[in-house]
């Protein structure tokens, strides 16, 4: 282990990290003033009267509607400054905290390329990738390095091959590999498309998708390692992203992915862009640094974390594509195409009176959809539904009605009916009123 | 200096010998992870061709069901024309037949509210109810005709079933208030006319919009498919929330709201209901024609061993029977024998799962309501 970390500590060219830097923000600042310019802020942070919340995070306080449209403000402010190089650690510190507290104001909208965003910026934050091309460095000449320690590059590349990898491995499913699903039903939709729509219409091609976004995901990280093979890999990767940014509703993914993998070319090839932009990374600059002393360990207990959570599934019974125990946070993405429909019923354990509950009453039909699939989110808002009624009910029972269907099949029941939600608390433990099918 | 980017030869051995960890893990976690297959059969609709399904709806339910609408409203503003210009008991009752045809006419359209009848509100315009009774009243009062707005619950047939039997206790005394004072022919005229308007508009789009519809063949949100299933399924939901639930006190911990039932000045809600279902069923099996049966038919589509179509058929029979057995107005019902209610209503409710999750789901078509207001991954 101690070889590999003289490995990281060599200096390394600065170039891939300014390359990095300049495009994440670049590309954050496109995303929130798209975030904004669609209407999101109000359909998904203002309209919602009730909020699911993550594991933990039960007093995060709201803010107003102003304060909401102040923080997308100061987040494209922030990204552009972080393209830019402007109080490049203070507009990133400000950035990650804020783009983390929108991430956690409603669970219903999380999406793995915004957790794999607070990801690639912390890392990016314990780097100095705004010591060379930024503005602080025009501000403060003395600041300007050209190279710095490899492991700040390394550690950009490893966090994208655990992304990669771990994405991969979780298509080694059935479904995936032996019935093209959820491929089968989205393709499809593309069929109206010229040339192309009838071929993606056809059940083949979804099984061809489904084999070679397994091996791609699986092996593309390698492939990018090796000098010989970069090249390739790289322009597999855009045309990959591309098509996939084309067929599916995915956001910014594909270019975050087509971006930051230009972290994996030669620092030569990034300081010949620069040295063209007449920008030149004198060696001479660049005295040695030492590195803290809190940063090897530090990312040895990352990096173990980031290995390990995408497996933490396995210890819990029942396939995860329905249980989502140990979904979030693993790289499980196009999975699933999972609709259900949950109906749920108070009861007044003293006169025997029941209610059902109209969703519409306190969720968006965006929330009611992603609550009804997922068993953490049912609970929670069972919760809330027995808050709604204790002025007139004492220890309301609430149980419901949920099935689901999963990837083209018939609808089952997923949620124990006589269990009585109410009483069950919310924790990380195997949830025994998930039915295992 | 060549540098050798970014392994180091030892590192590279450690690589191989990571790679074949990989391999063997992998292997691993394909061969466990099968034994949690969730049994079940998987089907598409793949390259099926839903041309002949849409051109039959487009030509032979949808479009002569909104002819048969027209005509109904029509025929009610000729006996309303007839009734206001000399009104007496004769007339009202001419006149609340036509009225009583036309809502059950608009039953066996309701659920295609897309395309033109989204563009003109029709549902909300036909029929927003329980009616708001003060604010209709204070309308006609102040002759107040303006019915544009899709949120008010002032007009459609609410506001007719209000003019026509409860303005008044008896016929004798709601054909006296139409002699003593114009304010309620007006009224009548203006809601009919709004009515008659947007039908109209919804038939004359629909010469252009229909080749569209039937070339939307794909099974994307939007497509005519899609727009068919969650058409069926939305009416559906309100059927069984509006009609039957919200009466019946199902969400309102069985407290019911008798004036709260469709059609309640004439008390034909019943009548209404089970209309309604038998339209939705229509819909589903697509007539003599064929329809969405046909296609979980081709697709074989099974739940439990049972034909997923046989299922929804028996589903809605059962339904429509429990609703048969609710006897007289549903307003008197639901305090008389709100069991028998009940019992409708779960019978009407124990269907949505299987059209409204199960039949989207083998067909692969999207179910979305609305759009997806953000990404996925």
């Amino acid at each position: 282990m101690s070889t590999l970390w003289n490995i990281v500590k060599r200096p390394r060219s600065i170039a891939p990290l300014v390359t990095f830097r300049i495009l994440f923000g670049l590309v954050l600042f496109v995303t929130h003033i798209r975030f904004w310019s669609n209407g999101w802020i109000e359909t998904l942070f203002i309209k919602p009267s009730f909020f699911f919340h993550y594991n933990g995070f039960q007093w995060l306080p709201q803010v107003g509607d102003e304060e909401l449209y102040l923080i997308f403000g100061l987040l494209i402010a922030t990204s552009l400054f972080v393209a830019l190089g402007l109080f490049y650690r203070l507009s990133l510190s400000i950035f990650l905290v804020l783009f983390t507290y929108v991430e956690l104001l409603d669970a219903t909208n999380y999406l793995n390329h915004h957790y794999l965003v607070v990801l690639l910026g912390v890392l990016l934050l314990i780097s100095p990738a705004h010591k060379a091309f930024s503005l602080d460095v025009w501000r403060k000449p003395n600041l300007k390095r050209s190279h710095v320690a490899s492991i700040y590059t390394f550690v950009l590349m490893a966090q994208i091959g655990v992304v990669y990898t771990f994405a991969g491995i979780a298509k080694l499913n059935p479904d995936w590999l032996f019935e093209a699903m959820p491929l089968r039903i989205w393709l499809p939709e593309h069929r109206d498309l010229p040339v192309i729509g009838g071929l993606l219409a056809l059940p083949i091609t979804a099984y061809v998708f489904s084999w070679f976004g397994a091996l791609y995901d699986l092996t593309i990280f390698f492939w990018l390692t090796q000098r010989k093979t970069r090249l390739a890999a790289y322009s597999t990767v855009v045309v990959f992203h591309v098509i996939t940014g084309i067929l599916f509703n995915i956001g910014i993914f594909p270019v975050l992915m087509i971006t930051s993998n230009l972290i994996f070319f030669r620092p030569e090839l990034h300081e010949r862009f620069y040295r063209k932009l007449g920008y030149s990374f004198n060696p001479s600059e660049s005295p040695t640094q030492r590195l803290s002393k809190v940063l090897r360990p530090a990312l040895m207990v990352y990096f173990t974390v980031q290995l390990l959570l995408p497996l933490r599934h396995w210890l819990y019974p029942g396939n995860v594509l329905i249980t989502e125990e140990g979904y979030r946070f693993s790289w499980r993405v196009m999975l699933l195409e999972k609709s259900g429909l949950a109906t749920f019923t108070v009861t007044d354990p003293k006169s025997g009176r029941s209610s059902e509950v109209d969703n519409s009453l306190y969720l968006t039909s965006f929330q009611e959809k992603q609550m009804s699939i997922q068993p953490d989110f049912i609970l929670q808002y069972a919760h809330f539904i027995a808050d709604q009624y204790k002025d007139r009910i004492d220890d309301p029972v609430v149980t419901v009605n949920a099935h689901v269907n999963l990837n083209g099949r018939s609808s089952k029941r997923f949620i124990d009916q006589h269990a009585n939600l109410a009483q069950i608390e919310t924790s990380l433990h195997s949830k025994t009123w998930v039915n295992t099918w | 200096m060549r540098r050798h980017f970014p392994f180091h030869t030892n590192t590279f051995k450690l690589l191989q010998f990571g790679r074949a960890t990989l391999v063997a893990l992998l292997f691993t976690l394909l061969i466990s992870s099968c034994k949690d297959d969730p049994t079940g059969q998987t089907s598409c609709l793949d390259d099926y061709d839903v041309t002949p399904l849409l051109t039959h709806y487009a030509d032979d339910i949808i479009v002569p069901g909104y002819q048969g609408l027209l005509k109904s409203c029509t025929e009610l503003q000729t006996s309303l024309e007839a009734f206001t210009s000399n009104p007496d008991e004769e007339g009202l009752d001419m006149l609340r037949g036509k009225f009583i045809s036309s809502y059950t006419a608009w039953q066996s359209v309701a659920m295609f509210e897309f395309g033109p009848a989204e563009e003109v509100f029709l549902r909300n315009s036909l029929n927003n109810f329980p009616l708001n009774q003060a604010q209709t009243v204070a309308k006609i009062n102040n002759a107040d005709l303006d019915f544009s707005s899709p949120s008010e619950y002032t007009k459609g047939y609410p506001a007719l079933d209000y003019l026509l039997f409860g303005l008044d206790t008896s016929s004798l005394a709601i054909v006296d208030s139409f002699s003593q004072s114009s304010k309620y022919s007006n009224y009548l005229a203006g809601v009919v006319n709004d009515m008659l308007n947007r039908v109209q508009t919804i038939l004359t789009d629909w010469e252009s919009y229909g080749a569209d519809f039937k070339n939307r063949t794909g099974s994307a949100a939007g497509e005519s498919l899609s727009l068919l299933v969650n058409g069926l399924n939305e009416n559906y939901e309100s059927i069984k929330r509006d009609k039957l639930g919200v009466p019946s006190g199902v969400l309102s911990l069985g407290f019911t709201n008798p004036k709260e039932v469709e059609a309640y000045y004439s008390g034909i809600s019943v009548a209404l209901t089970k209309e309604a279902l038998e339209a939705s069923k229509q819909v589903f099996s697509g007539g003599d024609g064929i329809g969405m049966d046909d296609v979980l038919n081709h697709l074989k589509t099974e739940k439990d061993g049972v034909p997923l179509t046989e299922l929804i058929n028996d589903q809605f029979d059962l339904a429509i029977e429990s609703v048969n057995k609710i006897s007289g107005a549903l307003s008197d019902a639901v305090d008389n024998d709100n069991a028998t209610v009940l019992e409708a209503y779960k019978a009407v409710a124990e269907q949505v799962i299987l059209i409204k999750s199960d039949m989207p789901s083998v067909m692969c078509i999207a179910i979305t309501y609305v759009d997806n207001p953000s990404d996925s991954d």
